[in-house]
């Protein structure tokens, strides 16, 4: 019987635990492998061509500028959605008139598909018919209707702006789930105390919600680098790769272009690069657990 | 203290802008989906026009193939969160119930797979599935939707399993009841809420993908609701964007509602422990 | 109802020894309450005895069957859980009933069972409700009564009242008690209180840090603490402690203080000259003495309970307690003088707190 126990967890485990293997281990030794080889278009692997698939992505201009972007997306949208999350998570975190109808309001972007909010604001955005067009010329900000999607730097800029819109839902929840668990009785000492509004935000709430913005940071990071449907959807990369990000650029590469050796190679690098960014995800959630798990011993 | 009244005032005010940013495509969804085709293109753009077209929902309807692909969607979506809870709802009561050796190793793989996106791995899942000989099938969808979302729902549902207390079932235990009994009488009847919820979130991210979906899938007939939609906008010389925007309307609206009733619950699950 | 014997028992998690080797026999019909502060490995025994955790060494026997591998369903053994697990999707009624169901048992006779449970207990009127709708005594009686309807060979209680206040557990610890001498079921009972652990039981098993210090009547853990762990984890207020060095002088022995003071001591043979121990005097046995008898001590603090008046002094350097049961006016810093009987003082090694 008591093999039988100490076996049960296993077996528990053991379906979930084969089928990530399959679909997600076993796709990434594939692309390892596929990335050391020369592939034709078709798919034919034709034996080892060494680093050859790797320098060829190293001496692409496109590459260059498409990683150079990929950062800026990055840092922008990430930067933006946080500056915005955080004052809106605070405001929806107070008691006021009509807060549940400005929460699911607020939450509403994240329940669409990307690609439909994509195709939406590809028309809304439209440069003839446009509804964003038409209401600016409505308020008399504009004279002539704007072709937003034409040019790329304003495409781009449009499609981060687009990116923040749909990444305050998921952080903003992040940092309402935090509040949540903010001590009480803390902010009443603290009242007694003698602090105002703005103190406690200062000396209580930003300083116990650091753990809560750090997760939000690396799991936005982490969304925004993967993130293809706003840009793929929008301009499809376009005009002339202007608004190409690593992301779109691997798809054409793949699936347009067939330079499957060097796609992968691509695949690989930003694999490595999420690396990076989910192993510090991961120690920062141990390291939660490890603190959360020590005050729960304490206190049995 | 300032009243609650003048905060109210205050906060709307500050939400405003965002408020309006993110109801605009919705207005823009409507109004489009109604107006005639012909006042499509008007110069200078505006948002008034003539008349309701509701025929625009049943012309998009028969054109676009809108009902073939609600069913794919439907049968992907279904299908896909069967499947992710079925192997995660073991998983998740042994991590949350037994300790046994490996259990850090396996929630450590399980945090890296939930930052694993499809995008990365496209290329690799494509030719996976090239292999097995199920590109342009909808069960190669089932099959990675249950897979890329099993982090999420093992996360979920641990969290919340944790919440019932173990007791229960040892008490249940210490009453005569076997293993599978407390199991099948105890702990499933207080969890439901919590599989229900997590249901219901795994399903709306299978409904809304389109990475995966856009490549597996080639036939017009297997598209699912995103792709579809799509494929009316993308390299094509002229947009219906009346049957795009009608379309998307019956695409997003039921799922949106469900969300909006169900986000409540996200947040508590955050606060349970999903972020921690 | 059966006799339990545990022996040689060990508990480990990896290296960490939470049990580290407990014999204890616990008779037919007795109450036996484990005692100890948290962590000393109390419940952990008791979730042994249940079968909620395995052991790792030694064996467990009720009545006489070897029950090491025995499944918990297969023990016959009630459990009171702390936080009650009462199970929240069912009613009262079914709560208690939900074992005999598992049974088999008939109808009519699990509805005879839990009346008769329900009517010991006084929830006639609550059946039909959900524990959710219960005050915290309701929920713990619905505990008790699901165990009371087992008939069961051993009830274990997990620490059962610690989530009532103050006034309730009392009147719960009377039930309790009453309840046993009724059923003459075989109890072991966990808590950390050792005025439950005092009132309610047969013997007393006092633990620490995973071992047995001390087994025996209340009475005899009062009387003759086997160490200073006892001494001091028994009785409330704790027993005074003053630290010091045994003397024989001639006929006379004395504990000399650290500040110097000379107490008398009780004549043992089992300590030697200049030993370091303890004196251990309990505050009801430390009395007032007239003026010149005794020790001296200062008067630092004078609490009021009603009843007595608990005055804590400072006496050879260290602060004591003595209950006295006269309203005596005392002011902070008076001196007083105050002494006990020879065979009310408890000599301990310093060293190994063994009692000498």
């Amino acid at each position: 019987m008591k093999s039988a126990l100490r076996s049960t967890p296993l077996l528990m485990i053991v379906p979930s635990l084969l089928l990530a293997m399959f679909i997600i281990g076993y796709p990434i030794i594939d692309l390892a492998w596929t990335s050391l080889q020369e592939v034709s278009r078709f798919g034919q692997l034709r034996g080892f061509n060494g680093w050859d698939n790797f320098a060829e992505v190293f001496s692409d201009p496109l590459f260059y500028g498409s990683l150079w972007r990929t950062v800026i997306w990055t840092v922008a949208v990430v930067g933006g959605t946080l500056l915005l999350s955080l004052p809106i998570a605070l405001i929806l975190n107070d008691e006021f008139y009509g807060r549940g109808l400005a929460r699911v309001i607020i939450m509403l972007p994240w329940a669409i598909s990307l690609t439909m909010t994509a195709v939406v604001w590809r028309w809304g955005l439209n440069g003839r018919a446009g509804l964003l067009n038409a209401t600016l010329m409505d308020l008399h900000l504009i004279a002539e209707p704007v072709e937003w999607l034409a040019t790329a730097p304003m495409a781009f800029a449009t499609e981060i702006l687009i990116g923040i819109l749909v990444s305050i839902p998921f952080t903003t929840t992040i940092f309402l789930g935090g509040l949540s668990s903010m001590p009480q009785d803390a902010y009443e000492a603290s009242m007694v105390d003698g602090a105002k509004r703005w103190d406690q935000l200062r000396y209580l709430t930003l300083p116990l919600m650091r753990p809560f913005i750090n997760i939000a940071i690396v799991l936005n990071v982490i969304y925004v680098f993967n993130s293809l449907p706003i840009i793929w959807v929008m301009t499809e990369g376009g005009p002339a790769n202007g608004t190409d990000i690593l992301v779109t650029y691997l798809y054409k590469l793949a699936f347009r272009f067939g330079q499957l050796g060097k796609a992968s190679a691509i695949s690989l690098i930003m694999f490595g690069v999420l690396l990076v960014f989910t192993i510090i995800y991961v120690v920062m959630v141990m390291r939660a657990e490890d603190d959360g798990g020590a005050a729960g011993e304490a206190s049995k | 203290m300032i009243s609650k009244l003048k905060k109210t005032v205050i906060y709307w005010l500050l939400l405003a802008p965002l408020v309006i940013v993110i109801l605009f495509p919705f207005a823009v969804m409507f109004v489009t989906a109604v107006r005639p085709r012909e006042e499509l293109f008007v110069y200078p753009p505006r948002w008034t026009f003539s008349q309701f077209r509701w025929d625009n929902f049943v012309d998009m309807w028969v054109k676009t193939n809108f009902g073939g692909a609600l069913l794919n969607s439907l049968y992907v979506s279904v299908s896909a969160t069967v499947l992710a809870l079925l192997f995660s709802i073991p998983a998740a009561y042994a991590l949350s119930r037994y300790r046994f050796p490996g259990k850090g190793l396996y929630r450590n793989f399980l945090l890296m797979t939930q930052m694993m996106s499809p995008i990365v791995l496209v290329l690799g899942l494509f030719r996976l599935m090239v292999a097995f000989g199920l590109v342009n099938n909808l069960n190669s969808l089932v099959i990675t939707y249950a897979a890329f979302n099993m982090a999420f729902t093992i996360w979920m549902l641990q969290s919340y399993f944790n919440t019932i207390p173990r007791e229960l079932e040892e008490a249940a235990w210490m009453d005569g009841a076997s293993h599978y009994f407390s199991l099948v009488k105890i702990f499933l009847p207080l969890a439901v809420p919590a599989m229900v919820v997590t249901a219901i979130f795994t399903f709306i991210n299978s409904w809304n993908e389109f990475v995966l979906a856009l490549t597996m899938i080639r036939s017009n007939d297997d598209f699912t609701l995103p792709v579809m939609i799509f494929s009316q906008v993308a390299g094509r010389y002229q947009i219906e964007w009346h049957h795009v925007m009608a379309a998307t309307v019956l695409a997003t609206v039921p799922v949106a509602i469900v969300f909006s009733w169900l986000q409540r619950y996200l947040i508590r699950g955050m606060a349970l422990g999903a972020v921690k | 109802m059966a006799s339990v014997a545990i022996r040689g028992v060990e508990k480990r998690f990896g290296a960490a020894k939470i049990i580290r080797g407990v014999d204890l026999d616990i008779n037919d019909h007795e109450f036996v309450v484990l005692v100890g502060p948290s962590g000393c490995g109390k419940s952990t025994l008791l979730r042994m005895i249940a079968g909620l955790e395995t052991i790792s060494s030694g064996t467990i026997t009720i009545g006489d069957r070897l029950i090491n591998d025995v499944a918990p369903q297969d023990r016959d053994i009630a459990m009171v859980f702390q936080s009650y697990a009462l199970y929240p999707h069912m009613s009262v009624h079914d709560n208690i009933g939900f074992s005999l169901k598992l049974r088999k048992k008939s109808k009519a006779e699990i509805e005879s069972s839990v009346m008769e449970a329900a009517t010991i207990l006084n929830l006639q009127d609550y059946l039909q409700r959900s524990p959710r709708q219960l005050s915290g005594g309701q929920r713990q009686r619905v505990a008790m009564g699901r165990a009371l309807v087992r008939n069961a060979q051993v009830f274990l209680y997990d620490e059962p009242l610690s989530n009532l206040d103050a006034k309730l557990r009392v009147t719960m610890r009377t039930e309790i008690k009453a309840l046993h001498q009724r059923l003459q079921t075989t109890s072991v009972y966990v808590t950390h209180d050792q005025i439950e652990a005092m009132t309610m039981a047969d013997r007393i098993v006092v633990m620490n840090a995973g071992r047995v210090e001390q087994i025996g009547t209340p009475l005899e853990l009062y009387d003759t603490p086997a160490n200073l762990f006892v001494a001091d984890f028994i009785g409330s207020p704790s027993m005074n402690f003053i630290p010091g060095v045994f003397e024989r002088d001639g006929d006379k022995v004395v504990v000399v203080g650290r500040d110097g003071t000379r107490l008398p001591a009780p004549a043992t043979t089992r300590a030697t000259h200049s030993q370091n121990v303890v004196l251990g005097i309990r505050p009801e046995h430390l009395g007032l003495r007239s003026d010149g008898e005794g020790a001296a001590a200062v008067v630092e603090v004078v609490e009021p309970t009603g009843p007595n008046i608990e005055v804590f002094a400072s006496l050879a350097g260290i602060r004591t307690c003595s209950i006295l049961s006269q309203r005596h006016p005392f002011q902070p810093g008076q001196q007083i003088w105050l002494g006990a009987e020879m065979d009310q003082m408890h000599l301990f090694d310093a060293a190994s707190g063994v009692r000498l």
